[in-house]
């Protein structure tokens, strides 16, 4: 039997299959970047429908304040801008989205808020060395000109990873719980977050919490 | 009949053969020649020999109701290429949470594969390719859904490689097996990694590239430019499919960017910007239309036509229409329409000059 005319398509199938293994597997070596144990508050249970097994969580973070429009930008200012290549001296132009790294901190009153950015993620995490309360993730970030001033400030418009899944059998714990409603509730788990060398997360454990159990 | 190579250049000469035989009878309803019976007789049995060779190397349509069911069944074929699609995208995401994740990623895996092996087997059956197109298609899906999901089950940060990969498993396939679908889809994914590839050469984002037409007309001409490494023998109908392509993509940049071009790299001011890419619009598609014309490529020709005009009527309708009286507006695109007609008209004069 003559298998050449599909044996190329099929080791290119493979090569990218075994590249993108390799990758999740170097991403997961060694220590990991950070670990934190965040609640429903912070990544907040997504059901995706009867045509959608998959268990999935959405991340949730705030970043600097954008209203009122007139408010000072906080930490996302001009220079921060700058620092990340945007050049606000150009007002009769649009800017395009960069790829940066974003520090989210865990607060105390269990929340994740932005408090920096950067483009070298080794030089974020030496300013903020505690790996069990800031996360460096991927982000899309840009500039944002308020219309009739020179005022700019810096918006954070997605994280690279927004939903992060929970594999078998770590989901079997969310089985009983439906989406997680809006507004301020009671959290009913807590899931415990790797962040790899890559800067990309993966679920170790799922626990329900006291008022659940 | 001995330098027919593929099934498409044996359909062509039925078809000639064909339309040989209406005019033959129609010239001689008119009088204008008249066969004798033994010229009749040999000449039928040359054109069925013919037809009969060619249908039995080709499995090729040699008569009208035979070439509608062909129809039919490339439709069919389409159409079931496409359901194929969406029922492994539904049916992969409706289970993939009952499975462990070594599970996940055996079945993401064995899915294409297991279409390219029957998409073999169909092609060795079948001279016509319905099925193995069909199964081609369905294998392209599965590798979608494959690098899509894997990204999905290990949180992985989207990159443009994975457009790459499938460019290039697409157009090995279209190659391989002649299907211009897979052509059109591989062409496509290989647009938006080299449109992606620019914008991350312009220190953006890649997915940034939809914010800035210019990062699709560099890879836009490469496809113009690739036709022409097209194998024109053993494919002969894919290289209308990379200008078709390439054309729409760099005229319709070109015409976005003559409207905005707020986020141009041109180092000069937008409006600035926006009247280089108004006037590189109009003077490219004339150009093209003259090259499609002495090239005596008519789909090119007539591309570059209609975005020709469709640049002339933008800067008709931002010039004139908020000071002209409406109705001296459209008489005066209706007395330019004329005068376009005519120009038109002679260069199609011209095409079938060339084309003859």
């Amino acid at each position: 039997m003559n298998l050449r005319g599909v044996l190329v398509p099929a080791v290119l199938v493979l090569a990218a299959d075994a590249w993108v293994l390799v990758g999740v597997a170097r991403n997961r070596a060694g220590q990991p970047d950070s670990t934190l144990e965040l609640t429903e508050r912070e990544l907040r249970l997504e059901r995706l429908g009867e045509e959608n097994s998959g268990v999935a969580l959405d991340l949730e973070w705030e970043g600097p304040r954008l209203w009122p429009p007139d408010a000072p930008p906080g930490w996302f200012d001009e220079a921060k801008l700058r620092e990340l290549g945007f050049d606000p001296g150009q007002p009769s132009r649009d800017s395009l989205p960069k790829e940066a790294f974003v520090v989210l901190e865990y607060e105390a009153r269990s929340r994740l808020v932005a408090v920096d950015a950067g483009r070298d993620p080794a030089a974020l995490r030496r300013r903020y060395p505690d790996r069990g309360r800031h996360i460096i993730m991927r982000a899309m970030v840009n500039l944002s000109r308020r219309k009739g001033s020179h005022q700019v400030r810096g918006v954070i418009l997605q994280d690279a990873i927004p939903q992060i899944h929970v594999p078998l059998p770590l989901n079997r714990t969310l089985a009983g719980l439906s989406s997680s409603p809006p507004g301020p509730f009671d959290p009913h788990y807590a899931v415990t977050l790797h962040f790899g060398r890559n800067y990309e997360p993966w679920v170790v454990g799922v626990r329900l919490l006291q008022q659940v159990q | 009949m001995g330098d027919i190579s593929s099934q498409r250049e044996a359909q062509r000469r039925a078809d000639r053969i064909r339309a040989f035989r209406q005019e033959l009878a129609a010239l001689e309803g008119e009088g204008a020649i008249t066969l004798t019976p033994e010229q009749r007789a040999q000449l039928e049995t040359h054109l069925e020999e013919t037809l009969a060779g060619l249908a039995r190397r080709f499995d090729i349509d040699t008569t009208e109701r035979q070439r509608q069911v062909s129809w039919g069944m490339r439709v069919a074929s389409t159409i079931g290429g496409l359901a194929l699609c969406a029922a492994v995208y539904f049916f992969f995401y409706r289970y993939w949470g009952l499975l462990p994740t070594a599970a996940q990623v055996a079945l993401l895996v064995a899915m294409p594969l297991a279409c390219l092996m029957a998409a073999h087997f169909a092609s060795r059956r079948e001279r016509t390719l319905y099925f193995t197109g069909l199964l081609c298609l369905a294998a392209f899906a599965a590798f979608i859904v494959n690098l899509s999901v894997l990204a999905v089950i290990f949180n992985l940060t989207p990159s443009p490689g994975a457009f790459l990969a499938w460019a290039l498993f697409a157009l090995l396939l279209a190659y391989r097996y002649r299907l211009r679908l897979l052509l059109l889809a591989g062409l496509v994914c290989a647009l938006v990694y080299g449109a992606a590839l620019l914008a991350g050469l312009g220190d953006v984002h890649w997915f940034a590239f939809v914010g800035n037409e210019e990062n699709l007309i560099v890879p836009g001409l490469l496809l113009i430019g690739a036709a022409w490494l097209t194998p024109r023998h053993s494919h002969p109908d894919f290289p209308p499919v990379y200008h078709l392509l390439g054309l729409v993509t760099v005229f319709l940049s070109v015409f976005v960017l003559s409207i905005s071009s707020k986020t141009s790299y041109l180092p000069v001011e937008p409006k600035h910007a926006e009247v280089f890419y108004q006037v590189a619009g109009l003077a490219g598609a004339a150009f093209t239309v003259w090259l499609g014309i002495r090239r005596r490529r008519a789909d090119v020709a007539n591309t570059a036509a209609g975005f020709f005009i469709l640049f002339l009527y933008a800067r008709f309708v931002d010039w004139w229409w908020d000071w002209m009286p409406k109705y001296l507006f459209f008489l005066v695109i209706g007395l330019i329409s004329v005068a376009l007609l005519v120009i038109f008209k002679r260069l199609r004069g011209r095409l079938l000059e060339h084309l003859a």
